[in-house]
Order: C-alpha cells, then structure tokens, then sequence
C-alpha cells in the first residue's frame, strides 16, 4: 500500500537532504565549540600559574644582585669578614660584567692579607654570611718566604638574570 | 481472555433489556434478566433506564455486548481470492469502503471467515460494516450506564449466530414498529426490515393482509434460500413474539415456527424462563463470550484518511526536524562572541603564564647553582692544615666555581707527598683526591719536591 505519490516522496526526501545539509554543520559546529567547562578549568589554571609566578619571582628575587647593588654588598660584606678574622683587605677592584648563561654576573676581586688560620677564618665567616653574594673564587699563596704570611685572592660575585632581547631593544635608544 | 461475566444488552424504541450471564465449567449460566420500559419520546433517559435494568439483573458494572441497530449495520457475504488466514482481515480492511453502503469516510466492521473452498482456495467472509457514527454512540450509551463496552455486533448477525446449528434459521425479530428476518448461514446474508410492528401483528389472526404481508416476505427469504442444503426453520423473537403468530405462520406457510425460549438453547443453562423478548440480548452475550472474535465491530479508517493520517505525521515529522534545525542553527551561531573572545583572551593569558613560569623556574634554578655557598672551602683549608706531616709547606690553595680545589706546595720528598696524600683522603673534605705532579726542585742549596694536588669539593 503506497501512502505517499511518487512526487511527495521525492519533496520529502529533498526536504531531508536541505535540513541535513542545514543542520548537521551548525551541530558539529555546536559540538566542537568550547564548553563552558574549558572557561573555567583556563581560569583555575591562570589562578594556579599566578600564584607559581609570583612564587618564582620573589624566589629569583632573593637569590638576584644587581649591578649596582654588588660592590656596595661585597665591600660591606668583605670588610666586616676580615676585621672579625683579623686579616687585611689590601685591593677591591670591580671586574666587568659576564654573561653567564641567562644571568648576568657582576664581581669584585679582593686581595686579603693575614696569616693562614686569619685567612681560613675569614672565608668561614664569608661562607656563614646569609647573602646573594658568592665566594666564587679562592687563591691563597704565600706572601712572602720568610713570613707565615699568606696572602690571598677572592673573588666575590653576585648575579641577576641578563635581559632578554625585547628588553635589551627597549633599552637600546 | 473472555470475561467471566458478560451483559447482554438489548435496546429498543420503547424497552431496555439485559441478560447477564455467566462463565462455568460446563459453559454459560443465566444469572440474571431483567426488562424495563422507555419512557416514548424522551432517549435522554436511555442511560438511566440501562442502569435501572442492570440493577434488575444484579449487576452494577462489567463488560457488556450490544447489538446496533438494523439500520446502522450492512452485512453482505464477500469472496476473496485465496489467502492464509492472517491475511483476510488486511483484505477486507482494504474492501470496506467498497462495500460500506454509508457515505461516511469512517466506518466499523467485523466479518466471519468461512473454511476455504477446497476446489478453489477461495474465502468465504460475512461481512458486517456499521456507522462508526453509531458504534461511538453505542459505546457512550454503554459507558454513560456505567458498563465497559466489550463487544459490538450486528442484530440479526447475532441471533443468527446463536440460533443456527445443524439446521438454517430464520429469525423473525418482532419488535415495536417493525419487523426483521435475518437469515446467515453459510454463504448466505438476507437480512430484511418490514415496518410490520408487535401492534399490527397482533391482528394478524383478524386482518389476513397483514399476515399476507409478513408471510410473503417470508417466502422470498426461503426461496432466496432455496440453494440451501436444508430448508432453514423460522425462530420467532423480540418483544412482540407470541405463540399464536408462530402457529399462524406454520399454517400458512407450511414449515416449522417455533418461538425462542433459553430452555431449548444449546450452551446456556437457564434456572429460570427466558422468553422470546431476550433473545437479543442473550445472543449477543452468547455471542460475545463463545462466539468468534471476529465478529465484534471495530474502526476501520479508509486509505485516504489514513494517507492524510500518514501526511501529517510526516508533516508533523518534518516541521519537528525544522524546528530542531532552527534551534541548532541558531545556537550553531556560537556561543556569545564575547565569551569565545573572553575565553581565547584567557587561553593566550595561561599560555603567556606558563612560560613565564617555565622561564623564571629555569632562572631560579641556574642562580641557585650560582649562588650556592661555598661552605666546604674554608674547612678544606683548614683541614689541609691539620692533617700535613712535617716537612710539607702549602704555598697555593685554590678554589673556582664548579671546579676542583688545587693545593700547591713544597715537600722534603715524595715519601712526604705520599704521606700527605694519605692523610687527606681520610677527610671528607677532600673527595676525588688526586696527585697532578711531584717533581724535583732546589730551593737555595735544598733539594726538595714541588707537588699539585687537586681535588672536588663535596657536594653543598
């Protein structure tokens, strides 16, 4: 038994094939459109990176000097190292700056005087010193064959992240 | 499943009559009759008159039959082609509306298929067509009585299916303002209507044309039968049936009349009398309980008004799936712009975050190699002190950032190298140790040992 004309049947499936064309594209459209769910999980996300960031920054921050923070430290710190040990700070001379990696080291080397024990005394008190600076380097040599005297080369570094190349081109005019 | 109990309901222009009957073992019982006048002219009251006829039988509720009217129902015999037996109701389902004598589009059917023929493979099929007007309206009148319409037949389909056994019957239905002969056997359907009521029967024994009248009529019926293998026996009922019209209708005809009663009816137990005036009533219980299913009325929509049923589900189908579309297209226009915007807006803001935090994790962990503190430098020193045999003099100590420790000096001679070398490495500040040189040397007239040891320095 045949419900529908030969002519109505081709309408409908016409009518189909249009709705189906219409349709179907605007649903995958709708299915692959961001959920709602995707906003928020983005905005928990931010909320944990800023706090990271932030974290980070002040981790960097303490472990950063700066150029012109570094001699000022390095002298004050020095100093008070060798009147505590007893021994003399003869030189400071500032070295130029080195790009290390992604920092930017700054230092100054010292030459110290003082017997053996003044000199060991002097780096432990260096070495117990709460700082950004560091002891990078150590020479101890005699000052002299007849003395016990000792005499010795440190050098004394701080470091600070070097600036990126965005930043070096908004310095550069 | 049949009902247990079936009411048997028979309307008429100036009565109500009902039957109740019911199931047992050794088949249907009477369980209750009763016959109560309508009041001429007023068939608002028909409901409230079954309902009082229902309680007169001891019934308040249950399924019930019923018989349409003559005038509502048609039933001619009709031949289709051979066909399995599932497929002759879809066969006349299809022929209703040919053989429907109402204009109406809607109409009711029920048929009794006869054993195919053996020659042909033929079917032989009563079939019965009814207003759907007047089977809508026999079930609201059963329905307003407080009864459950369980089974519509035809009148004279029913007495006929009742009555007739080994031995065709005319039944010869007088009522109130009319008269029906029905005869259904076999292939044979004759059913006629004379407006010869119960009143002008009476006078049959006094005014010969209106015997004249009903037994001539009688006779076209028998000789419409006369291809029958017995000649059918008459069957007086309806409430204008009485003896003496019987008797005058044998002497004039010359074949048997008898009136119904429920004491000679195969299949029903009667306790007590049941006249000619319930026969209807206890043919379409009868009928309803034992007969065959087939031939209660049911809907039969003509093709053109199931096309149009057919077109608008479809119709309705297809505007559905437009309105599903236009909802899709119109959300399919995105979600708000400026939450897509808000959310890529976000999504470059996380990204920007991460590598920022990539970047500052790398910078923490390279200016903590940096800065680590050279805590082991000054305890080396002083170790290197202690532990030196007599006869060694350090002259240089060295230490650079992520490199080994060097330690120069003079010694009186290997042997005391070797010692120092000893000593040392039994310290922890001293791992890795190793001898870079000893060579000879002279300092003033002394010969002596110039030596380089380096080291690592342990871990912070």
């Amino acid at each position: 038994m045949r419900l529908l004309t030969r002519r109505e049947q081709v309408l409908i499936g016409l009518c189909a094939l249009v709705l189906a064309a219409v349709g179907l594209p605007q649903a995958s459209r709708l299915w692959s459109a961001p959920a709602p769910a995707g906003a928020a999980t983005l905005s928990r996300r931010q909320a944990e990176l800023e706090r990271r960031v932030g974290s980070l920054q002040d981790s960097v921050a303490a472990l950063t000097t700066t150029r012109e923070q570094t001699v000022p430290r390095a002298l004050a710190l020095v100093q008070r190292a060798a009147a505590k040990a007893g021994a003399q700070v003869e030189l400071a001379r500032p070295l130029r700056d080195m790009r290390t990696g992604a920092l930017t080291r700054h230092a100054v080397q010292f030459t110290v005087t003082g017997s053996f024990p003044q000199v060991v005394d002097l780096l432990a008190a260096l070495a117990s010193e709460k700082t950004s600076l560091v002891v990078e380097r150590v020479e101890i040599s005699a000052a002299d064959e007849a003395s016990d005297r000792v005499q010795a080369q440190l050098r004394v570094a701080g470091y600070e992240p070097a600036p990126t190349p965005a930043q070096q081109s908004r310095r550069s005019p | 499943m049949a009902p247990k109990r079936i009411i048997g309901v028979d309307l008429q222009q100036d009565s109500v009559r009902v039957v109740v009957l019911t199931r047992r073992k050794d088949g249907m019982h009477l369980a209750g009759q009763a016959c109560v006048a309508l009041p001429k002219g007023e068939p608002e009251l028909l409901p409230t008159v079954l309902r009082k006829a229902c309680l007169a039988a001891g019934v308040s509720s249950g399924p019930a039959a019923l018989a349409l009217p003559r005038g509502e129902v048609a039933a001619r015999t009709v031949l289709l082609p051979p066909a399995p037996p599932d497929q002759v109701e879809p066969m006349l389902d299809m022929e209703v509306q040919q053989y429907s004598p109402f204009p109406s589009p809607e109409s009711a059917f029920g048929y009794l298929a006869q054993p195919p023929r053996p020659e042909t493979g033929e079917v032989e099929c009563l079939l019965v067509v009814a207003r759907q007007a007047a089977l809508d309206s026999a079930r609201r009148t059963l329905a307003s009585a407080g009864l459950s319409p369980a089974w519509l037949a035809a009148q004279g389909v029913a007495l006929c299916g009742m009555l007739t056994g080994e031995r065709p019957v005319l039944v010869i239905q007088v009522e109130a303002g009319w008269t029906g002969l029905d005869l259904v056997s076999g292939g044979l359907s004759i059913s006629r209507t004379l407006p010869l009521g119960s009143a002008r029967l009476r006078e049959a024994g006094q005014d010969p044309s209106v015997l004249e009248r009903l037994a001539g009529e009688v006779e076209r019926c028998l000789l419409s039968a006369g291809e029958l293998p017995a000649p059918p026996e008459l069957v007086l009922v309806g409430g204008g049936a009485q003896e003496a019209l019987a008797a005058l209708l044998a002497e004039r005809l010359g074949v048997a009349c008898r009136l119904w009663t429920a004491s000679g009816q195969p299949g029903l137990a009667a306790p007590t009398p049941l006249g000619p005036e319930y026969a209807l009533a206890a043919a379409v219980a009868l009928q309803a309980a034992t007969g065959p299913a087939t031939l209660a009325l049911r809907t039969h929509a003509p093709e053109t008004e199931r096309r149009s049923r057919s077109r608008a589900v479809l119709v309705g189908a297809l505007s559905l799936l437009a309105v599903v579309v236009v909802v899709l297209v119109a959300l399919g226009r995105g979600p708000d712009p400026e939450q897509v915007a808000r959310t890529q807006r976000l999504l470059v803001r996380v990204n920007s975050l991460q590598a920022r935090a990539d970047h500052l994790a790398d910078l923490e962990r390279e200016l903590r190699v940096r800065v680590r503190e050279q805590r082991s430098f000054p305890d080396a020193a002083r170790d290197f002190a202690v532990r030196a045999p007599a006869g060694v003099w350090l002259s240089s100590f060295a230490c650079g950032p992520g490199g080994r420790a060097t330690a120069r000096g003079k010694a009186l001679s290997s042997a005391k190298v070797g010692q120092l070398m000893t000593a040392l490495g039994e310290s922890p500040c001293f791992t890795d140790l190793n001898l870079a040189f000893v060579r000879q040397t002279k300092v003033g007239e002394s010969a002596l040992v110039e030596f380089s040891i380096t080291w690592e320095p342990p871990g912070e």
